[in-house]
This record gives structure tokens, C-alpha cells and sequence, in this order.
């Protein structure tokens, strides 16, 4: 067996750790033996060299497209199917259950505290759709459940869609 | 977990960034509202990396991370504090990326990939990306070798494309790996080292054609 092709048996036998011994996940007597190879193969070293680019690479390419979407207060509308967690059975959630926004008549005349009244009356008499937990209320066309951030900016919501037939579907906004 | 203490005085008189995580779970346990919204704030970026990373389309990728993001959410009472809440969530995204990805028979992803490959190309890549994955400071941008590599990505299996996406995004041990996939670490150096040599394998084809 002439020099290269002991090089290339080696190669063959490093192969298969190069991966681990780029990320730093071989010890003792078997790491030795790979620096000891690569230093003295171009090839290996190569490939390690590549494992290590097309890990930065990707690391990059993904943070930066991850940076333009996570920069959004909100996410694009997504439907979702959803069903009210229970959290601690004893102690049910403690979220304001409220129903669909809909338009107040217009009353001429009508105080603003009265309307308000009413509107309570109105929303403890018809109580939530079932399997809806909703913590605030939004200027939405459905219930919501709104999970809010620091100093009360909404984090995330997810908005459901009225649809008696089957389980009820969210849009996160 | 780590204990912090926090007995001394309640949640309410702790400034918010000095809550920990175990904190925020706690709040979110007893039905808080705010709380969970934190946790997510805190923790989508990251997770959408991971899902985007396994995925290589944004707006599944972001469909994923919603679907895991309420899976958690849904999940909560269930989160005993064995695991830091990161690890716990990451799992959940890996999970519900690895679903997707078994499901989906045949290749969607490097189809998109391929799509998004030649937005880009103006016929003079190949050449340069050739020299860029052979001397890395070479001129092509990172952006072009980016997206070969997500392309190639879409060519490897679910669980090489998650072992990939937790090592080099995640920068996760190979034993950190093997409790989020639930697999032996000798598992995991496997579907590095076959994930590694396929994607070296497809980007030098790429770069051929």
C-alpha cells in the first residue's frame, strides 16, 4: 500500500467523525487522532471547513429571514382549530369571557354610562360561545382570545370564526 | 429548573424583565392573561427559526410555530418545570415540524425551495457558489449560498433536516439534541454526519448544473 492509498483508507475511516469533530463533540485520544489527520489532509480539512461554512451559512440565511417576520407585532392571519385549555381544573380561568363585538345602536339622547350598562346586561345574558375563552374585547368580526404583551400591547390574537358545525377556528392576527 | 425565589414580595412588584420564565409560566398557570403573551414574545423568534429551519417556507413555517405556540398554550397545565420552558417549547416546535414534514409524502419543501432558488439567479452563480462552498471567503454572497443550502435541506429526511436545524441554529449539544428528538446522542452524530455529506453531496450537483 503506497502513501495515498494509506491517506485514503484513513480518509475513510475519519470520514464518518469529521461531522462531530467539526461540532466539537469528540474527546481525548479520537480527537487527537482527527487533528492529527486533518492537519496533514487537505481534503478533511477541507470537508470540516465546509461542514462549518454551510452551518454558518444557514444560521445566517435563517436569522435574517426570521428578523423580518419576527419584527411584526403581529402575525399574518392563520385559521385555527382551538379548544379552551384547562389550566388548573379547581381554579378555572380567570379571563374575561366576551362575546363578538357587534355595532351599539346609535341612540340620540342615550348616556354614554347608560349604553354601558346595557351592554353589560346584554353581554352577561348571552354569555360565551362554547369552547371560547376570550380576554378582551376587539374590534373583530369574531371572538377572540387575545394574549397581550409588555405594557398591554397585544402580543398575539387569535380570532375565531364563527362556524356552528364544527369545532371553532382561530385566525391569529 | 432554577429556583428563583420570589416569595419575598409578589409578581406584581417585580419588574417585568426580571421575571424569569418560570415566573411568567406560573402567572399564565394561575389564568394571568398577560402571562403567556410574554412567554410568546419572549420565544417566537426562536421558534420560528426552528421551524423555518426544518421547513424552508416562511409561511408554513409560521403557520407551524402558531400551531405550537397553541399546542403550549393548550398544554400548559401540563408543564411540571422539569425541563426550562425554551427547552419544553422547542420540542413542542420540533415535534409539530417533524408531524408536518412525515406527512407531507414527497419533497414540497425543496420544490418551494427550488421556486425561491430562481428568483435569484442570474446565471453566473453556479460558478461562484462552486468557489464559495470550496473557500468559503470567497465572493458570492451569503444570501445565494443561503438559499442552495435550503434548498438542499429539502432533500434530506425530517429527522436530519431537525437534527441540522438544532445544531446549527439552535447550537445544541449532540445530548441536547437527543432529549429534544428523544433519540440516543449516537442517533443523532449518525443523522449529522449523513445529513452533512448529503447536503455537501447536493450543492456540489447544484453548483454542477
Amino acid at each position: 500500500m503506497d502513501g495515498d492509498e494509506t491517506m485514503r483508507a484513513a480518509c475513510e475511516t475519519i470520514d464518518p467523525l469529521l461531522s462531530a469533530f467539526a461540532d466539537g463533540e469528540l474527546f481525548g485520544s479520537e480527537r487527537e487522532m482527527i487533528e492529527r489527520h486533518v492537519a496533514g489532509c487537505a481534503v478533511c480539512r477541507g470537508t470540516v471547513e465546509t461542514y462549518r461554512t454551510v452551518g454558518l451559512a444557514l444560521r445566517e440565511h435563517v436569522a435574517a429571514e426570521a428578523a423580518v417576520v419576527s419584527a411584526a407585532l403581529t402575525w399574518p392571519p392563520r385559521r385555527r382549530a382551538f379548544r379552551v385549555p384547562v389550566l388548573t381544573p379547581r381554579r378555572p380561568l380567570n379571563y374575561h369571557v366576551a362575546r363578538r363585538s357587534h355595532p351599539w345602536p346609535v341612540l340620540a339622547g342615550a348616556a354614554a354610562l347608560a349604553m354601558g350598562v346595557i351592554g353589560l346586561a346584554t353581554f352577561r345574558a348571552e354569555g360565551p360561545p362554547a369552547n371560547f375563552v376570550e380576554i378582551e374585547r376587539v374590534d373583530a368580526s369574531g371572538p377572540v382570545l387575545v394574549l397581550p404583551g409588555k405594557g398591554g400591547q397585544m402580543t398575539i390574537i387569535w380570532v375565531f370564526e364563527a362556524d356552528e358545525r364544527s369545532a371553532p377556528e382561530a385566525t391569529a392576527i | 429548573m432554577s429556583g428563583t425565589d420570589h416569595s419575598s414580595r409578589s409578581d406584581e412588584e417585580i419588574p417585568r424583565p426580571l421575571l424569569d420564565d418560570e415566573a411568567w409560566v406560573a402567572k399564565a398557570q394561575r389564568g394571568d392573561p398577560e402571562a403567556f403573551g410574554e412567554l410568546v414574545t419572549r420565544h417566537r423568534r426562536r421558534a420560528y427559526q426552528v421551524a423555518l429551519g426544518m421547513i424552508g417556507h416562511p409561511e408554513t413555517a409560521m403557520d407551524l410555530t402558531q400551531d405550537a405556540l397553541l399546542r403550549a398554550y393548550q398544554s400548559l397545565a401540563h408543564f411540571r418545570g422539569d425541563a426550562k420552558f425554551s427547552t419544553w417549547l422547542r420540542r413542542i416546535v420540533t415535534n409539530v415540524c417533524l408531524d408536518h414534514l412525515r406527512r407531507a409524502e414527497h419533497r414540497v419543501m425543496a420544490a418551494s425551495y427550488d421556486d425561491a432558488l430562481g428568483e435569484g439567479d442570474d446565471g453566473g452563480d453556479a460558478v461562484r457558489l462552486t468557489s464559495t462552498i470550496e473557500s468559503p471567503d470567497t465572493g458570492v454572497s451569503r444570501k445565494e449560498l443561503g438559499r442552495a443550502i435550503m434548498a438542499a435541506m429539502g432533500e434530506l429526511t425530517p429527522e436530519q433536516r431537525a437534527a441540522l436545524v438544532l445544531r446549527e441554529i439552535e447550537g445544541l449539544s449532540y445530548e441536547e439534541i437527543a432529549t429534544t428528538m428523544g433519540c440516543a446522542t449516537g442517533t443523532v452524530m449518525s443523522r449529522l454526519h449523513y445529513a452533512r455529506k448529503r447536503m455537501q453531496s447536493l450543492l456540489r450537483e447544484h453548483h454542477g448544473r
